[in-house]
């Protein structure tokens, strides 16, 4: 029995309720109490006051005080600790030290019952706003926090409304430095906290950190320790005691969105600043994530730049205060550390924070996906989707989709099933021009939202664009379509059908699928300008339908509705001047080309078509003026980019700066020589892989697209050369564009015609067979072998090439008037009057380059 | 309206050159909200008003120009009004009529993008990473993986600027012009006044909606039948579409979320919702990010709607949820229940080294090659590339692991070390005995001068079993030193010799010893993966 020798026990077990107290473990306290009152009678009133703190927590602790109608039965509940409590408050209460500490006890549960004013009357007893900073035991430091917590929102809560402007401003300021005061002194307590029980459990965890709880899992070898974030073993009552409670939580938050409401924006941003400086605590984490989201969002949605103030500078003091010469004792301590990285602008500030939050937000996932976990998984799911929308908000301005894919990719591990992180996953590869790998995650998210046309057609235009997967895209186009709900908004999915068949007719080189798919493209296209009667886009895909189909007039009806609909559309102009030179108007189109070219002074293909009508027009040295400044484009457009690759791309790429979207598509899409068709390009790429293993190539830096461009504005060049009589130039050129790369079929077709205009038959022959033999659809480089054989006299050769070309390529006049000139030499006259009929035929509208040659467009 | 705008323009006129009187008119000026409103009115209906709206432009010019802060403020929030103002009359051709509008647009983006004192004006900022402290966290407590992860974006800058000024507008720079507009509008844009945020949003819907609101079909238009050839003029739809890029969009809905937080939450997300519209008709991917995302955090997220409270914020209390966790949260499994240790540095080292001399034969899969003497390794070069290939299965066997363990919670993969811990004792004799081996054939390699090098038995060469019985070995804690008395007893004929040779030899091979058993405590935290191929062998064994 510990009654013998309570003299000396009484301390001892004054020591033990205290530590009880901070800990929180009420029961105890209040069996503990019963041996303090046994012990010694003098200590009734300090027992009165223990047993009502005791009642009043417990109930608190088991009874969240949350909504109005809880008041009632709080009043009922805490009756007995408000009897307690009123019992401590008489005189020897004063005497003992404790009226004060019962006041703010008294305050709490007036506030716990709904009795503002009675709970603000209590507080002025304490005479709270006089209280001297002193160093303060751990329970005191709560009450006191809690105290200040309360009061701001007692005063929050008032009903009665100041009578006055200057009164309320006067009762703003009060709240004000209350919620600041709870919440320096909240943040102290959390931290003192911190330090007390990571001592006395120091077995339990180390340097504060939650994660590395579980001992037992760790003595093992191996290097993933699966552990559960929460020990085992007293995981309820620990648990308990690391989170602040609901008052303290409040008031921390509070404090910055009642200085916004009261219109103080910048002492806000700066509250904020202050307690995410504090030192974190076990029991703040998630308070952390919270306010690095909230400052992260106010920055976002209030601040813009000419009014950010950086953090901590403003005050010139700011740094020395931190030293600690004028240690305030009421202030939590904050991160020092040599080389802190501080953010000296918006844009550092809010990245920085929602890095911090990403962090936090992620580890707090639950991976686990059985229903009981639901409501928690959904939580965490809800915090870390929030921030990652913020981080998109903030980064893709700046072009950092790359970081924000590498985001998203590791939320994958948590985000089976969430059709948002998926689609956004989908939508930064695809804007990361990770294109195969987008393709992958679309399809994950064209299941995952069984209804939205969207992932197909992000799907079906990758396939188009990047992956030269026609028959695929086409696929994803149709499904697109069949989502589709007619009458809502318009959409291009009969669009993309369209552009797919098309696609499909012009790669295809047998005649009757050509057929096929020409007639269901055109139906397509023809559908998709009924549905949506404003797009450029689709008219300009009918109307180059119908000049694939040779059907001109329409063609021309067309693009000039596609241009009614959009001026200034390069694709669209384009056209338009392929489709005039086709209806024998080459003046018109050199003049639509240059009006084009005003507004598009860098457009390429634009440029080489100018080139191409020059030569037409017989006007070769102005045509080398184009073409040499279509190397200076060249160089302007791409040279800073492959020599600075690097740097360039975070420019070209960021949303305000210098090219935008429209333009760097057009980067990519710059062939000019669009009859390079998907199997084609595999071809040369296998060619590329190829040469790039002989010794003496080397690769040139880089993206290949510019380096290709830069081949046929040399190759182009060389023929301009050929027509000024300068073959020696011409094959300088040749060599140039060799340089880049030697095994293209257009550099061994285009020495060909060197070799031609030299008369040296032979060579060329080698050439053009080079060149087939790289390429076999080039039906041009077909159509010049067969002639080739013809002047060396091998008619049947020529017979059978010519008549390859001719299959592939059935509305050139050239192909058939010289596949008629080898029947003539064969002796059949009637098959060479038919192939020279069509060759006339066909003459009139023969564009002075293929309608294929423009690129795929989808702007 | 255009009376108020009227005596405001004759007004400004009056005061110019008399600084007395223009004080004032500043002072007046500052002071007055209705202007603003008023000229916001007359640009909606600036088909009625259309010399006006060309007076107006040429006095906000002025005012641009002016030394007052004021006033050279005062125009940039009219930014969005005149863009859309500008797109409209371009989209429909008639260019002309905005030439006004142009030049006022060009002449705040030049001033825009250049200092006071004639340079170009650049915005930089370093890019953030979490492995350096901040004042808002230290490293500790946060995931390693996090940390690792941007480390390759250290001291990385990121710029806006420097633009080039410009002189003319042509469709190839339009967009990009007014993007950098818009960017100067979004940093001034909590100077302006509330009620100009009402008029973004307006003109902001105008500009993606223009060209679709009306549904008109077929019949509206003109009809195919009109004789293209003879060139007939067209009757240009009323208001075409207006072409607008992705990034000026993006700036846009900047702007929008600026309002939408500051007062005018309805329209805003309205106005959201039509560019978000418009953004998946044209397919732009960075901004369907974007406003996807915005859209995302407008519902069921704790971000909060623009009515939750000041700026959307509002207490966002933990316990709820935390009580919930608080009760299952002991076999519920968080991202934070996984923790990476760091592997030692020199693993991966080690991993390229090995495999640089590796053969492609020896790539075979574990078990072959498991198989006491189907296969005997020709050479010592050989053995020790068997080594290696080990390694490899063993990477990807983490990975597997991993995996696994993401669906079988961690109590499965205690079982499994369970499984592991009772090593057979025929089988750890081999170990120990090839262990050797392989270090002899290490060691002849080292020395080549080395005399009377008796060559390893081939019958006791079995590399791939050696290293799965490592493995067997590595999940228990390794000790070198039992083991090394252990091998020395065992195999005491083939081991003892070599280091008695000579002594200098026994140096060596000490070295080599000590290395080699490095590896295979490296190798040790490597080891579940290969439990199954150690079992197989383990069978082969036994059999």
């Amino acid at each position: 029995m510990a009654n013998r020798n309570m003299r000396s026990n009484t301390t001892k077990v004054e020591a033990l309720i205290e530590s009880c107290r901070s800990e929180g473990k009420w029961q105890r306290v209040i069996d503990l109490t019963d041996e303090l009152k046994t012990g010694s009678p003098q200590n009734e009133c300090l027992a009165n006051f223990l047993v009502g703190e005791a009642r009043l927590e417990s109930y608190l602790e088991e009874n969240a005080l949350v909504a109005e109608s809880n008041f009632g039965r709080a009043k009922a509940g805490l009756s007995e600790a408000r009897r307690y409590l009123n019992l401590a408050l008489g005189e020897c209460g004063q005497k003992a030290g404790i009226a004060l500490d019962a006041y703010l006890l008294l305050a709490k549960l007036c506030f716990a019952c709904g009795e503002y004013e009675p709970s603000l009357d209590n507080f002025i007893k304490a005479e709270l706003n006089t209280l001297a900073e002193k160093e303060l035991t751990l329970r005191s430091l709560k009450i006191l926090a809690e105290s200040y917590a309360i009061k701001g929102l007692c005063l929050e809560h008032q009903t009665s409304k100041p009578s006055s402007k200057f009164k309320k401003a006067e009762k703003d300021t009060e709240m004000i430095s209350c919620f600041e005061r709870a919440s320096d002194l909240g943040l102290l307590y959390l931290q003192e906290y911190d330090i007390v029980s990571g001592s006395s459990s120091s077995n339990n965890s180390t340097a504060g950190s939650t994660l590395n709880v579980n001992a037992s899992v760790q003595q093992s070898n191996s290097s993933f320790a699966i552990s559960s974030t929460i020990p085992a073993s007293g995981a309820a009552t620990h648990e308990v005691n690391r989170r602040m409670g609901a008052i303290l939580e409040t008031a921390l938050q509070r404090a910055p969105i009642v200085l916004i409401k009261t219109g103080k924006l910048q002492e806000a941003v700066e509250r904020y600043r202050i307690m995410l400086n504090a030192i974190e605590t076990r029991a703040t984490q998630s308070l952390r994530l919270t306010l690095t989201r909230q400052l992260a969002e106010v920055l976002l949605r209030g601040v813009s730049g000419t009014i950010y103030a950086p953090p901590f500078t403003s005050k010139s003091g700011g740094s020395t205060l931190r030293g600690g010469a004028s240690k305030k004792l009421w202030k939590p301590r904050k991160y020092q550390a040599r080389q802190q990285f501080s953010p000296r602008n918006q844009q550092e500030e809010v990245i920085l924070l929602l890095l911090i939050a990403e962090a936090l937000a992620v580890r707090d996932t639950v991976l686990s996906q059985s229903p009981e976990f639901k409501q928690a998984r959904q939580h965490a799911m809800g915090n870390v989707t929030a921030v990652y929308d913020l981080l998109t908000l903030a980064t893709v301005r700046w072009g950092l989709v790359q970081l924000l894919n590498e985001s998203f990719e590791k939320a994958l591990k948590f985000s089976f099933g969430e059709q948002h992180v998926w689609r956004q996953y989908g939508l930064s590869l695809m804007a990361a021009e990770k294109h195969s790998h987008a393709l992958r995650v679309l399809q994950e998210s064209i299941k995952l939202t069984p209804s939205d046309p969207l992932p197909c057609l992000l799907a079906s235009r990758l396939c188009y664009e990047s992956l030269e997967t026609v028959k695929q895209g086409l696929d994803y186009a149709q499904q697109a379509l069949k989502r589709e709900i007619k009458g809502l908004r318009p959409s291009r999915s009969q669009l993309f059908v369209g552009i797919g068949q098309q696609q499909l007719a012009i790669q295809s080189n047998l005649r009757s699928d050509r057929d096929a798919c020409h007639k269901l493209a055109l139906e397509a296209l023809e559908r998709a300008v009924q549905n949506d009667g404003h797009d450029h886009l689709a008219e300009y895909y009918l109307s180059l339908q119908y000049a694939l189909l040779n059907q001109l007039p329409e063609a021309l009806a067309h693009i000039r509705f596609a241009l009614a609909l959009r001026m200034e559309h390069a694709p669209c102009l384009h056209l338009f001047a392929l489709l005039l030179t086709a209806s024998r108007r080459p003046r018109e189109a050199l003049g639509v080309v240059e009006d084009a070219l005003h507004e598009f002074p860098d457009n390429l293909q634009l440029l080489h078509v100018k080139a191409h009508l020059q030569l037409h027009l017989e006007d070769a040295e102005t045509a080398l003026a184009t073409v040499q400044h279509m190397l200076a484009v060249w160089r302007e457009v791409y040279e800073a980019q492959l020599t600075g690759e690097e740097e360039k791309h975070s420019d070209t790429k960021s949303g305000v700066h210098l090219v935008h979207s429209s333009q760097m598509s057009d980067k990519d899409s710059n062939s000019v020589y669009a009859a390079s068709l998907a199997a084609v390009s595999r071809v040369e790429h296998a060619l590329s892989e190829a040469a790039s293993s002989l010794s003496s190539f080397t690769q040139r830096p880089g993206p290949r697209r510019p380096w290709m461009l830069q081949i046929e504005i040399w190759l182009l060049l060389a023929d301009v050369y050929l027509r000024i009589e300068q073959p020696n130039e011409a094959l300088n050129c040749i060599h140039e564009a060799s340089q880049i790369y030697p095994l293209s079929h257009q550099i061994m077709y285009m020495r060909g015609q060197v070799h031609v205009y030299l008369e040296q038959w032979r060579d060329a022959k080698q050439c053009y067979l080079n060149a087939v033999a790289a390429n076999p659809n080039h039906s041009e480089a077909l159509r010049a072998l067969g002639e080739t054989h013809l002047i060396l006299g091998e008619p049947r050769l020529a017979e059978k090439m010519l008549k390859d070309a001719a299959k592939l390529d059935p509305n050139c006049p050239r192909i058939w008037f010289a596949l008629g000139k080898v029947m003539e030499s064969l002796g059949d006259f009637y098959a060479a009057a038919d192939c020279f009929a069509t060759s006339l035929q066909l003459e009139p509208s023969c564009p002075v380059l293929p309608f294929t040659s423009i690129p795929l467009v989808f702007e | 309206m255009a009376e108020l705008v009227r005596d405001w323009l004759a007004d400004y006129q009056r005061t110019r050159g008399q600084p007395a009187e223009s004080e004032a008119f500043v002072v007046e000026h500052e002071t007055d909200p209705e202007i603003a409103e008023a000229i916001f009115t007359i640009f909606n209906e600036r088909q009625r008003n259309e010399d006006l709206v060309h007076d107006i432009c040429q006095q906000l010019l002025c005012f641009y120009r002016s030394p007052e802060v004021t006033l050279h403020k005062f125009p940039l929030q009219f930014i969005p009004v005149l863009i859309y103002t500008y797109l409209h009359a371009v989209s429909a051709g008639d260019k002309k009529a905005s030439r006004g509008v142009e030049t006022l647009l060009i002449c705040i983006y030049n001033g825009e993008v250049s200092t006071d004192d004639g340079g170009q004006k650049v915005v930089v900022f370093r890019m953030p990473i979490l492995a350096q402290t901040s004042v808002y966290h230290e490293m500790k407590n946060l995931p390693l993986t996090d940390l690792r992860r941007w480390e390759e974006n250290c001291n990385r800058e990121l710029k806006w600027g420097p633009h080039q000024r410009v002189e003319t507008v042509n469709a190839q720079n339009r967009m990009r012009i007014l993007t950098t507009l818009l960017f100067c509008y979004n940093q001034h844009v909590s100077q302006t006044q509330k009620s100009s945020l009402l008029h973004l949003c307006r003109v902001t819907s105008q500009l993606v909606n223009q060209g679709f609101t009306t549904k008109s079909g077929h019949g509206h238009r003109m009809s195919y039948g009109s004789d293209p050839a003879t060139g007939a003029t067209f009757p240009k739809p009323s208001s075409p579409r207006i072409p607008l890029s992705s990034s000026f969009l993006i700036e846009l809905v900047h702007a929008i979320y600026f309002a939408m937080f500051n007062g005018y939450g309805t329209i805003a997300i309205q106005t959201l919702d039509d560019i978000h519209n418009r953004a998946t008709y044209e397919m732009y991917t960075e901004l369907i990010l974007v406003t996807s995302a915005v859209r995302n955090s407008l519902h069921a997220n704790p971000s909060g709607q623009p009515n939750d409270g000041p700026m959307g914020l509002s207490v966002a209390l933990t316990p709820a949820t935390n009580t919930v966790t608080t009760s299952v949260s002991k076999s519920m499994i968080t991202n934070a229940s996984f923790r990476t240790k760091k592997l030692p540095d020199d693993i991966p080292i080690q991993v390229q080294d090995l495999t640089m001399q590796q053969n492609p034969q020896q790539l075979a899969s574990v078990i072959e090659e498991a198989e006491p003497g189907a296969k005997e390794s020709p050479s010592t070069k050989e053995s020790s590339g068997t080594r290696t290939s080990i390694m490899r299965p063993s990477m990807e066997g983490i990975k597997a692991q991993a995996h696994k363990a993401l669906i079988a919670g961690f109590k499965k993969s205690k079982d499994k070390e369970k499984d592991k811990e009772p090593p057979k004792p025929p089988q750890r004799k081999f170990d120990k005995h090839t262990q050797r081996n392989s270090l002899l054939q290490l060691q002849s390699e080292l020395n080549s001068n080395s005399n009377a090098e008796q060559p390893p038995p081939p019958s006791d060469m079995l590399p791939m079993q050696t290293l799965s019985l490592i493995n067997e070995n590595g999940s228990n804690s390794f000790s070198i030193d039992s083991d090394l008395n252990d091998g020395l007893g065992v195999v005491a004929g083939s081991v003892a010799l070599p280091s008695i040779n000579s002594n200098t030899n026994s140096v060596t091979s000490s070295e080599v010893l000590t290395k080699s058993f490095d590896s295979s405590i490296e190798l040790a935290p490597l080891g579940h993966s290969n439990s199954n191929g150690g079992k197989l062998a383990e069978h082969g064994l036994v059999e």
